[in-house]
Parts: structure tokens; C-alpha cells; sequence
């Protein structure tokens, strides 16, 4: 593995059990991702940019094919339908990663407390999940994930269970922590104008199964002119090969 | 629209200020009830020791009985359920157990097991088990991938999972189930403490009276115990429904 990757995804293949047989979601897949690259996945619907996800992160294992980490890489997840445990008030699902691995009460509050002041969070800290917006529930999310100070964030269409507003809001924040931090994004997305104005390096996904169809680097100075003739160009790339069959 | 911290505090005081009004609301009610109940017991022919000592017994058997088998219905249900092959295989045969009656059971208990209060606990803890562990089994069913996921994820593993995650997610499957089981529990009690004959309990002392032909006072004895019954339901299972289930869905 080479020093400057973080990640090294090899010849992945990943198949599901269906009523109807064996279906091969994953087919031969070979990521790298560098470091404090933010890396966009996209493709059409049912095309197991999720599944991908699911492997790099460790909750599924890939049927043939490894996932190498660089040594000491620790990896945080944004779920889609935000994965708040709802029995928790807002601090205290903040502060879950950090329990579950030993950290002492006070670490814990310390970092809590960061991660609500950077997330907007401030006033929420006793609400339950039940007790916010969609907005607030996935500015929790990505606080949880900061929170266990994660080299690599992975998330999983984190805007697009929000309004429009709300997910321009957001993106601009998490566009911001990248920014001003070392972490390493990878993000799975439908929408290509979002990848687009987000990343370093969209990748695409073809349909069933899933094989890397092309990878497009966008070389777009930031912050990215979502009006500019550059990034339509890049949008109708991208939105050619994920539409073709 | 965001609040300030100080309204926040503000609003949470004032939250938790309206919490314990209404549950001193609740206990203003429910004390002259009780009090009620006891004067009237006094007056009547109802032996007061036999009554409330029988019925404080048959709560400490059916509180042993309960703590078993929800200690049991938790292990069994977590561990069927974790092996799809183990749950396709178990499944049938609990179904079929569970339809089994207790007091069928009662025969082969007297002959086989000395102690009168082990036989009582042995078929209470058959009578609550099945609500309890069937309804962990159905929580355990409907859990959300996502919240499974996030906790494999943050690192719940071993006991840390159990205590702060599996447990709080199937809280309220436990409690729901609980509440079926416990209210299981007072109805096999009473027949159970008829057939094994204890010296004290409220099912032998309500026995007592059936067959001393003292009706009226048997249906004030049922009332007595309908209305304890309902005390115990109000401070503790109705509360504990609503804490578990309050913040559950989002």
C-alpha cells in the first residue's frame, strides 16, 4: 500500500441472497483514496454505492476482495436516515462513540461540548432526537462522527432526507470542516450537482452490478461558482455516465 | 430558529416543574383511595392481616417469579435471535410451549418438588415468560438497521452493547411485555396458591372466604385487591410505559 493512501479498496465483489437467486451487487471495484481527499460516489439507484460504503467501513464483509487502512486510520459514519438513538438526548448520542471506547466522563463532556458549539447544536444539548428537525437530527450525526475524531468520514447521502435549504446550509458546513481539518471524505450521493460543487474526485458507478464506470476529477478552484459554464460542464459529464447504460 | 441557552434552561425547569406536579397530582389521588380502602377494611369483617399480609406474599412471589423469568426472556430472546438457523429451528417448539398450560404442570410439580413456594414460583415464572419473551422476540424483529448499524460503528461491543444499547432499544417491548405477564401473574396466583395451599397469600385467604360462603365479603376482598392491583399499575408499570416508549420513534 502506498504511504500517501489512506484507504485501499482491491477487486471488491459483494453478492446479496434474494428470493430469485444470487444477485452481484459489487463486481471487481478498486478504490484508493489519499489523504484529506473528499471523494464522492455516484451512480444510478441500486447500483450499491451504499453497499461500497458499508464495506470501506467495515459493517459488511466484501466476498472476495480486501479493504486496507493505513495503519491508526480510524473511520466515522453519516447515516442517510440520520441513526440517532432515539432514547439518548442530543450530548449523550454525541458523546456515544467516545463511551463506548473508555473515554473518561470529563473527555467526554469536553469533546461534546466542541462538537455541539461547531455543529450549531448550542440550546439542543437535552433535546431528544423525536424533538428536532431533519436538519438538527443530521447536524447530530455529523457531530457523533466528529466527535470519535475520525481520519475518514464516510457518509451516506447525509442531505438527502433534508429540504433544499437546509442541505445547502449543511454542505457549506461540512465543507468548512474539511476545509480546516485533515479529515478524508468519502460520500456517497445521487445528486450530481452536489458532488460537483463538493469534490476533489467524483467516481461513477455503473448499474448491476456495480463496477467503477469512471472516475472525473474536478480541478474547480473553491469555493466552486455553482453558475459557472466549468461546473455545468462537469454536472453534464457526470450526469452523461451516470445516465448511460 | 434557535433557542438560547438560558431559555433552554428555562424551558427545561419549567418541564420538569410540570412533571412533578402531575405526578403529585397522581399521588394526591391515589392516597385517599388507599386510605379510603383501608378504613373500610377496618370496619368490615375482613381480617386486615390476612388481607394485606396475604397480598404483600403473593407480591414477593410474583416479584421473584417476574425478575426470573424477564432475566430469562431477555438471555433466551437475544440469543435465539441471533442465528437465523437457531431461531427457524426454536421458534416452533416455544410457540407450541407456550400454549401448554401451567396448571397441567401441577401434578407432576406437587408429587416431584417439596417446597409449596417453589411449585408457586415454578408456575408463575411459566406464566409470565411467555408475554415477556415473545414480545422481545417481536422488538428484536422490528429494530431499525440504521440505529444496529451506528452502534457497530461507535463501538458498542460485549456488555457495553447490551447495557447501553440493546437493552434501551428493546425497553419498550420489555415493559409492554411485562405488563401482560405481570397482569398474568395475579390471575395464575391465586389459582396456584388454591391448589398448593399456603398458609398465607392472598389467593388462599380469598379462598378461605369462598368457602366459608362469606360472598360479600369475598367481592370486597376482589375489590380491595382490583384496587391495589391498580395503585401498582399507576406508580409503577404506566410510568415506566411512558418513559420507554416516549422517545422512541422519530
Amino acid at each position: 500500500m502506498k504511504n500517501n493512501y489512506l484507504l485501499s479498496a482491491k477487486n471488491i465483489d459483494k453478492s446479496f441472497q434474494l428470493d430469485k437467486g444470487k444477485q452481484k451487487v459489487l463486481d471487481d471495484i478498486s478504490i484508493d483514496i489519499e489523504s484529506h481527499e473528499f471523494v464522492c460516489l455516484i451512480g444510478p439507484s441500486g447500483c450499491g454505492k451504499s453497499t461500497l460504503l458499508r464495506v470501506f467501513s467495515g459493517l459488511m464483509k466484501p466476498d472476495h476482495g480486501s479493504v486496507q487502512l493505513k495503519k491508526g486510520t480510524k473511520l466515522s459514519f453519516v447515516f442517510q436516515s440520520f441513526g440517532l438513538f432515539p432514547w439518548l438526548t442530543v450530548e449523550q448520542n454525541i458523546g456515544f462513540g467516545l463511551k463506548m471506547n473508555g473515554v473518561s466522563k470529563e473527555l467526554v463532556d469536553e469533546e461534546v461540548r466542541k462538537r455541539i458549539i461547531q455543529m450549531g447544536l448550542d440550546g439542543f444539548e437535552t433535546k431528544h432526537p423525536k424533538e428536532l428537525s431533519g436538519g438538527m437530527k443530521q447536524r447530530v450525526g455529523i457531530a457523533r462522527a466528529l466527535a470519535v475524531d475520525p481520519d475518514i468520514l464516510l457518509l451516506d447521502e447525509p442531505f438527502s432526507a433534508l429540504d433544499v435549504f437546509t442541505a445547502e446550509k449543511l454542505r457549506h458546513d461540512l465543507l468548512d470542516i474539511w476545509k480546516y481539518s485533515k479529515l478524508t471524505i468519502i460520500m456517497v450521493s445521487h445528486l450530481v450537482d452536489e458532488t460537483v460543487e463538493l469534490a476533489d474526485r467524483v467516481i461513477v458507478l455503473s448499474s448491476k452490478p456495480g463496477r467503477v464506470k469512471k472516475e472525473i476529477e474536478i480541478k474547480s478552484p473553491r469555493p466552486r461558482r455553482t453558475r459557472s459554464e466549468e461546473f455545468f460542464k462537469y454536472v453534464d459529464e457526470l450526469s452523461d455516465l451516470v445516465q448511460q447504460k | 430558529m434557535r433557542y438560547s441557552s438560558q431559555l433552554h434552561t428555562a424551558k427545561r425547569k419549567s418541564v420538569l416543574k410540570n412533571k412533578k406536579k402531575s405526578s403529585l397530582i397522581s399521588f394526591i389521588w391515589i392516597v385517599p383511595i388507599l386510605l379510603a380502602m383501608v378504613m373500610a377494611v377496618n370496619f368490615s369483617d375482613l381480617n386486615p392481616a390476612s388481607l394485606f399480609g396475604g397480598f404483600c406474599v403473593s407480591l414477593a412471589r410474583i416479584s421473584i417469579a417476574y425478575i426470573i423469568a424477564l432475566i430469562l426472556s431477555c438471555v433466551l430472546a437475544l440469543v435465539i435471535t441471533s442465528n437465523e438457523k437457531v431461531e427457524n429451528a426454536i421458534l416452533p417448539i416455544l410457540d407450541v410451549l407456550q400454549s401448554f398450560p401451567s396448571f397441567a404442570l401441577f401434578p407432576i410439580m406437587i408429587a416431584s418438588i417439596r417446597s409449596s413456594e417453589l411449585i408457586i414460583i415454578t408456575v408463575l415464572t411459566l406464566a409470565i415468560i411467555w408475554p415477556i419473551l415473545f414480545t422481545i422476540i417481536g422488538g428484536v424483529k422490528n429494530r431499525r438497521e440504521d440505529l444496529e448499524e451506528a452502534a457497530t460503528i461507535f463501538g458498542a461491543k460485549g456488555y457495553k452493547r447490551l447495557i447501553y444499547f440493546q437493552l434501551p432499544e428493546l425497553a419498550p417491548s420489555i415493559v409492554t411485555g411485562s405488563i401482560v405477564g405481570w397482569g398474568e401473574a395475579w390471575e395464575f396466583i391465586i389459582g396456584a396458591e388454591l391448589l398448593v395451599k399456603t398458609n398465607l397469600g392472598i389467593g388462599t385467604y380469598l379462598g378461605q372466604l369462598g368457602n366459608a360462603q362469606q360472598n360479600l365479603l369475598l367481592a370486597f376482598g376482589i375489590t380491595v385487591l382490583l384496587i391495589l392491583l391498580f395503585v401498582i399499575n399507576k406508580i409503577i408499570w404506566l410510568p415506566l410505559l411512558d418513559k420507554t416508549t416516549k422517545y422512541q420513534s422519530e
